[in-house]
């Protein structure tokens, strides 16, 4: 149902999109074991989240950070849930439902930070396919109280504050460069925006002038066509 | 002034309690509550450990039973009712005058209160359900002004319910049938308005396309804020060739800034709506609220509190409760 030939997305412009560049040398298949890890951690922590899955049966989504190179495959099969990563390219048909944000957008709905309805209305969050599956996929994972932090672990316990402490920076590092991103966008934009407003103004005044010509031109010929006929009875 | 406040999930009741809710209203895991979306609501045992958790902290649950039971089948509706009285909730939110006569005969220390769904809107109804079903509150449909949910509040005897912040339904509550007919489920008696399963999104050359079975309902540029995709908030062709609102634009009720008045009027408790939605709405929503009552219980002035970011098509309106359309 996904036709990656249709361009539905814009890459949004932030932080992630850079890292992303940066990160494209390094192929999908090396982040596997990471990724699949997660999903390990997570079914550990929170089976709540995996309990409410299970009704599903049979889905695949495909789960699209636009600005990483990179997408993720969660599938529910016979109740059981697996994930893969795979390179932006990929083939993406086969899939149920697509889900397309920005990275930081979808890490926020993972741990229940943003409403995920919210990021809908403001159209940062994409939604295709089968939309009953979607918001069971959203609706499990807000029943749990996710933490990344908690998710990727730490190998010793001991070294656990610290590493609280240092994912707590790298998450207010990016929540600050995203703030960042988002002024310089509307600055950039900002005299694009203005000009295009005037052209949609002056686009709807040609429309207006445009049913205005309609219309007179329907009258004219209306009146045409009586003096036509006025003209053949007169004969 | 009772704060009553959603949640879809026990992690979204406990956003709610720790954010300041009085009470949190939920419902089961089927057909017998309002909100029944895939993946949503509360098992038996996940409201009794919830339960336990409010009651730990001074707070209360009260269980949504509050669609219309099918005829012929009963039995989920009645079970419902059981188990909430089994567990011990503090009130159970009906709407069927059958269901309410089975909860009074059968669990007579069991509060009721009557659900919007019900859609009792005059002073005649109200009573009648009082005295019939001994209901001890009453959830009042959108439609009333400020001035008259206090003139209401004069004529019965029963503690009035009002919605403050959420979904903006401008039907008939309870009556509604646009789900129904385009997709053969309704609220009333399947608990979804616009259910998920019959709700598809497009991308559309450049466009979000939201269609409800046959139909597209509406069609929002790149940059417009969108809207859930249901029939009365559609955006239709009409004879002059421009799609527009029919009924309403997408937008949410909000009337924080109407506290002081809904105080005086005699209302004892705000509703927020949303169980469908995540606990980062529910912690928003339910902190300013908190906020607001306290501000205004107290004389002081309700702060401004932008909930833009949440609401849905990005705006709000108070709705019937100013109507200044009229």
């Amino acid at each position: 149902m996904y036709d990656k030939n249709v361009p539905s997305r814009v890459l949004p412009f932030t932080p992630m999109l850079f890292a992303g560049f940066m990160m494209r040398p390094v192929p999908a298949f090396s982040l596997k074991p990471i990724v699949k890890h997660v999903l390990t951690r997570m079914k550990k922590l929170y089976p709540e989240i995996f309990s409410r899955l299970a009704v599903l049966g049979n889905t695949s989504f495909l789960i699209d950070p636009t600005d990483l190179p990179y997408c993720f495959c969660l599938s529910v099969k016979e109740g059981e849930t697996h994930i893969d990563i795979w390179d932006d390219d990929s083939d993406r048909s086969g899939f149920q439902a697509v889900i397309s944000g920005p990275m930081l957008d979808l890490i926020k709905l993972l741990e229940g930070r943003v409403d995920g309805d919210a990021l809908f209305f403001s159209r940062t969050l994409n939604v295709e396919g089968d939309t009953e599956a979607v918001l069971t996929l959203r609706n499990a994972v807000d029943s749990a109280d996710v933490a990344l932090a908690d998710v990727i672990g730490v190998p010793v316990p001991f070294m656990k504050p610290g590493f609280d402490k240092l994912f707590s920076k790298v998450g207010s590092l990016f929540g600050n460069l995203e703030k960042d991103f988002v002024t310089v966008q509307r600055s950039v934009l900002h005299p694009i925006a203005r000009h295009m407003g005037e052209v949609d103004k002056e686009l709807d005044r040609s429309a207006d002038r445009m049913r205005k010509i309609d219309k007179e031109l329907v009258r004219i010929k209306t009146s045409l066509k009586k003096s036509q006929q006025s003209v053949e009875r007169g004969r | 002034m009772e704060l009553v406040c959603p949640a879809g999930t026990p992690a979204s009741l406990r956003a709610a309690l720790d954010a300041g809710a009085d009470v949190v209203y939920v419902g089961f895991r089927d057909e017998t509550n309002a909100r029944n979306f895939p993946g949503l609501n509360f098992s038996p045992e996940e409201l009794e450990e919830s339960l336990k958790k409010a009651h730990d902290m001074g707070r209360q649950i009260y269980v949504a039973i509050n669609t219309y039971p099918q005829a012929g089948n009963l039995e989920p509706w009645y079970k419902a009712v059981d188990t909430a009285a089994r567990i011990g909730v503090d009130a159970v939110i009906l709407a069927d005058i059958g269901l309410l006569n089975y909860a009074k005969r059968q669990h007579p220390g069991l509060r009721r209160h009557l659900s919007v769904q019900a859609s009792a809107s005059n002073p005649e109804a109200i009573n009648f359900y009082r005295s019939a079903f001994d209901v001890q509150r009453v959830v009042l449909p959108r439609v009333l002004t400020v001035r008259e949910i206090a003139e209401l509040i004069e004529e019965i005897d029963v503690e009035t319910e009002v919605f403050a912040f959420g979904g903006m339904c401008v039907m008939a509550e309870g009556r509604c049938s646009l789900s129904s007919y385009a997709t053969g489920k309704s609220p009333n008696m399947n608990g979804v308005c616009s259910p998920a399963s019959h709700v598809e999104y497009e991308q559309r050359r450049g466009k979000l396309v939201s269609k409800l079975g046959e139909f597209t309902i509406n069609s929002f540029p790149n940059e417009e804020a969108a809207g859930y995709p249901t029939l009365c908030k559609g955006r239709f062709v009409g004879h002059t060739g421009d799609p527009s609102y029919l009924f309403e634009e997408p937008t949410s009720l909000n009337v924080m800034m109407m506290m002081p008045e809904l105080i005086q009027a005699g209302v004892k408790a705000l509703k927020i709506e949303g169980r469908q939605r995540g606990k980062a709405y529910v912690h928003q929503v339910v902190s300013g609220y908190r906020k607001a009552i306290d501000a205004a219980m107290k004389g002081e002035p309700v702060p401004f509190m932008d909930m833009g970011n949440i609401t849905e098509g990005t705006r709000s309106t108070a709705g019937a409760y100013e109507k200044n359309w009229r």
